[in-house]
């Protein structure tokens, strides 16, 4: 079969197309030279799929879309999971990519497993590090992934299917301003008799309890052993207009919720700081803040693995040392 | 009624550690747990069970013989039959496969409704529950974090995305996927516990399953493991002990810095 | 030294205790408050009958097994210990003992579901270990017994539903003068007197039992005429064997706090837990409370499967109750002031050991016990 090209989902959610998709094209220019290298020319295709998304086609050339298949209905106004792994598929079928990369949404984790069923691929989910194989006439795409919460980091392949499918969390590549020119885009012909009927009652806003994490500027993360300072470190948080976060541990705890929890399970972030009080640092929870700016580690624990990550790491307990920062504030 | 959850028993990866000096994972003296998210499941198969109690609750899970324990501990919260799918020649499988020797399994009996965790913390995919609704051709409704309604017809729940909520109604047969986060599961009952140890768990290998061994394990996976690693942890910085006030100095300064970025 | 079944019980009550019973254990103790919600949670994991067969809707365990599960409560809260063991051990007890066919019909199942709650009434003003100093009567009239008199210290008392309670029949008689009745909550005449202000356990309900002119049915008496102290001795037999868990768990749980602390508090610069003084300390506590639960142990082993286990509950109890006493007084020293006050557990635990030595007979009863045990 002849294959060609890495295609990128880009998630539209009632017009507003979802960041991670870009950051994705960007991702795939830089998979596009690692191939141009090896002599194998390779395009950056955007699929857009949603309802009225004509606004977005020169975002994804900006951000690195050679090419753009529109696939646009009122179905897909919100993707839903038989409609969007229906566009998806058909796509596939039709323009047979090399690889496939799809944000790691909640949308995407949902539909891509589906889809690489459907088309009889393997999927790799949520890598961390894509390369193409630097290895003599080899096509394979390298995907990295994180497993046993973070302690263990596997490189994954898909030798004998195609499109060799990933999907990438948000956030863990950044969008670059490639300003690719803006061509005239492929609009797809989608044809959909809906199956199964979910039938949606309400959607509504979360409740949030902290700010939205990924766009903090400056974060402040407690661990279990802050339980009982919650409040402490919530205050002095919002005393020096940082975000409020927390690990694994401290969500398990039952005093804060699961939104506002940073790591491999929870959000991924990359501040300018990172506070991390009494986290003791397990994989988890590193793998979600490991690309802060800089990252202020306190822990009583001398011996703390979050130390190994931190650019400042304080020995003591966090609650006394932040009452001590505060006089000099 | 008739329920399906998909079980899995993984080593609690809070606990792993790295050996820094041979770059492995120890593994030694670290539990293996139900996956959260599955124990979620459960917990709504009993929650439904509770509501009607003529409701059958049927486990599968696929693994190793010492998953027996954690379907024992199934038991004793109130499931009311658990099956063990083990074979040599599922093992090393991928999601790909995974899926397809669950959905066999599956095949086996009758359901209304299959429950799954969204994911297992030691792989953390979310790829199995999707995949089984895709074999079995199913309506699914992935990441519910809790369940509003049920009837004999259909089930009402809320999915949890980002950054909203949405409620939605599917008709059975349907697959769902849970999240821990606000599903609390149910402790044992105290006789189901001491009984449970002496439950007959039966095992589904590739003959019930009517297996082919191509399909299936290693040799059916579409993916390759080509090699695993563990990260390398960056270099120390600086450490401030037993100066509280050279942090605080220090701490304070950094935040300055970055309020005027 | 426990089976496969009886660490998975453990593995159970752990959980179970982490998440209803130890967190308002502080709490109850505060508001002097009954934890009605945690005897719901109890009926709810079907724990309110663990040692009784199947028949009558008992969990079908053994006294190990029970035994295990009012150790674990009570590390947290030995008031929650108590409630559970006076309902298991004195409440249901003597009516699966002793009771007629029709009685056990008639209350059991209520009772194993956890439905109704049990209590046990001996004691009164005046006849305390002295128990054939029995003040209570109960008078046969031509179809009922006619119960008259008062008992004090009743464990569950008000949020019981189901009593066995202790009277003269033939007072002439003495201790062979004593008949058990089983007496329900609202029959006329049988009221509640003076709720007493304990040292510890203070999430109990301990109150008077009022009995004035209560008609009985006839079928309503437990046994026999005059076995009544042959039926409130034999109960308490099981019902020290409950209290001996109850005490073990109280210095468990002040051995866990002690040890937490120790490790995390700092002088001269080092944890105290480096000093050999320390050390000392919880090695001992360790020692005690691992003999006693040993003696613990063997009781419950004892109870199902001998007929005569008095001299070993008499043990258990006597031994446990007092390493109860001295472990949590050992702890709240290791801790210093932070033991004295309440941001602890351990000046909670202190208190509620005390009463190990004294209800279901002092610890010179259990000595009598031992005595005519061992000189027989």
């Amino acid at each position: 079969m002849n294959v060609k090209d890495i295609y990128v989902y880009i998630e539209v959610r009632e017009q507003t197309a979802l960041d991670v998709g870009f950051q994705l094209l960007s991702l795939s220019q830089t998979l596009k030279e690692q191939y141009a290298a090896k002599s194998i020319a390779q395009d950056v295709v955007a699929v857009l799929v949603g309802h009225n998304v004509e606004k977005h086609i020169k975002t994804c050339h900006d951000y690195g879309a050679d090419k753009v298949v529109v696939v646009d209905h009122e179905v897909l106004n919100f993707p839903t999971t038989e409609a969007v792994t229906h566009a998806l598929t058909q796509v596939i079928k039709t323009f047979n990519p090399e690889c496939f990369l799809i944000g790691a949404t909640v949308v995407g984790r949902d539909i891509a497993p589906r889809v690489a069923a459907r088309v009889a691929t393997g999927l790799t989910a949520d890598a961390t590090h894509l390369e193409v194989d630097p290895a003599d006439d080899s096509r394979l795409l390298l995907m990295t992934r994180p497993a046993f919460g973070g302690n263990l980091y596997g490189t994954i392949i898909c030798p004998f299917s195609y499109p060799q499918m990933s999907s990438i969390r948000p956030e863990v590549f950044v969008k670059v301003l490639y300003e690719r020119p803006v061509v005239e885009p492929i609009r797809f012909d989608f044809s959909f008799t809906p199956k199964h009927t979910i039938e949606v009652l309400e959607r509504k806003v979360k409740h949030k309890e902290g700010g939205d994490l990924k766009k903090a500027h400056m974060i402040l993360a407690g661990g279990r052993s802050m339980a009982n300072h919650v409040e402490k470190l919530q205050e002095f948080a919002s005393s020096i207009n940082a975000t409020f976060a927390a690990s694994r541990g401290l969500v398990e705890s039952g005093k804060v919720g699961k939104d506002i929890q940073v790591g491999q399970t929870g959000t991924s972030v990359r501040p300018a700081l990172y506070i991390a009080c009494g986290i003791s640092g397990a994989a988890q929870h590193t793998a979600g803040m490991e690309n802060a700016q800089t990252i202020i580690a306190i822990n009583t624990d001398p011996e703390a693995s979050i130390f190994q990550f931190s650019h400042l790491g304080v020995v003591g307990d966090a609650v006394e040392v932040l009452k001590e920062v505060q006089k000099y504030l | 009624m008739k329920i399906i959850v998909l079980v899995k028993q993984v080593p609690n990866t809070t606990e792993i550690k790295v050996d820094p000096i041979k770059g492995t994972l120890i593994r030694d003296g670290v539990d293996s747990i139900i996956n959260p998210d599955d124990r979620a499941s459960v917990e709504c198969a009993l929650m439904i069970k509770d509501q009607f109690p003529e409701t059958h609750v049927r486990v599968l899970t696929m693994g190793p013989k010492q998953a027996v324990g954690m379907l024992q501990e199934l038991y004793g919260m109130g499931v009311d039959e658990c099956s063990l799918i083990n074979d040599a020649i599922f093992a090393g499988a991928d999601t790909w496969a995974t899926s397809l020797t669950l959905s066999k399994a599956i095949a086996l009996y009758e359901y209304d409704l299959i429950l799954a965790g969204r994911q297992a913390i030691d792989g953390d995919t979310a790829q199995v529950g999707p995949q089984v609704a895709e074999w079995l051709d199913l309506p699914q409704v992935t990441y519910v974090s809790s369940i509003k309604e049920v009837t004999d017809k259909n089930i009402t729940v809320v999915k949890s995305y980002e950054d909203m909520e949405e409620v939605c109604r599917v008709s059975f047969p349907c697959l769902i996927t849970t999240l821990a986060d606000q599903i609390k599961p149910r402790l044992g009952n105290f006789s189901l516990v001491w009984e449970s140890n002496q439950r007959e768990i039966p095992i589904l290998t590739s003959v019930e399953l009517k297996a082919d061994p191509k399909e299936v394990g290693l040799k059916g996976s579409l993916t390759q493991v080509k090699k695993t690693f563990v990260k390398s942890v960056s270099k120390k910085g600086q450490m401030i002990k037993d100066d509280i006030e050279l942090a605080a100095k220090t701490i304070a300064d950094i935040i300055h810095q970055n309020n005027h970025a | 030294m426990l089976s496969e079944k009886h660490i998975k019980i453990q593995t159970l009550m752990r959980e179970f205790t982490q998440k209803y019973v130890a967190p308002i254990a502080a709490e109850i103790d505060e508001n002097h408050r009954f934890p009605e919600e945690t005897v719901r949670a109890l009926v709810q994991h079907g724990m309110m009958s663990i040692p009784y067969p199947k028949t009558f809707g008992g969990a079908g365990a053994d006294t190990l097994a029970y035994i295990i599960a009012v150790e674990e409560l009570s590390k947290a809260c030995a008031t929650t210990g108590v409630i559970l063991s006076a309902h298991t051990s004195l409440g249901i007890s003597p009516i699966y003992t002793y009771g007629s066919d029709a009685l056990k019909a008639k209350y059991l199942p209520d009772m194993m579901s956890g439905k109704k709650l049990g209590a046990f009434g001996l004691t009164e003003p005046n006849a305390g270990t002295d128990a054939a100093g029995q003040k209570t009567v109960a008078i046969l009239k031509d179809d009922h017994y006619e119960l008259t008199g008062s008992k004090i210290f009743i464990t569950n008392a008000i949020y019981a539903d189901i009593y066995v309670v202790f009277a003269m029949t033939q007072p002439e008689l003495g201790m062979k003068g004593i008949t058990a009745f089983v007496i329900e909550k609202g029959w006329e005449g049988f009221t509640f007197g003076k709720k007493e202000k304990k040292l510890g356990i203070c999430g109990s309900s301990t109150c008077e039992l009022v009995f004035d002119h209560v008609k009985v049915p006839l079928e309503n008496r437990l046994g026999k005429e005059g076995e009544g102290f042959k039926i409130a001795m034999g109960t308490l037999d099981g019902g020290r064997i409950g209290i001996a868990a109850q005490a073990v768990g109280i210095a468990k749980g002040a051995l866990k706090e002690t040890l937490e602390y120790a490790k995390k508090r700092k002088q001269f610069k080092q944890p105290i837990s480096n000093f050999q003084n320390t050390q000392f300390v919880i090695a001992d506590m360790a020692l005690q409370i691992e003999a006693a639960e040993l003696l613990l142990y063997r009781a419950a082993v004892a109870k199902d499967t001998q007929k005569n286990f008095s001299k070993e509950a008499a043990m258990a109890k006597l031994f446990g109750s007092e390493t109860a006493m001295k472990v949590t007084t050992q702890a709240i020293q290791v801790l210093g002031g932070y033991g004295y006050i309440k941001d602890y557990p351990l000046e909670r635990m202190f208190r509620d050991a005390k009463i190990t030595e004294i209800y279901e007979g002092t610890s010179e009863v259990q000595r009598m016990v031992i005595a005519s045990s061992v000189l027989r």
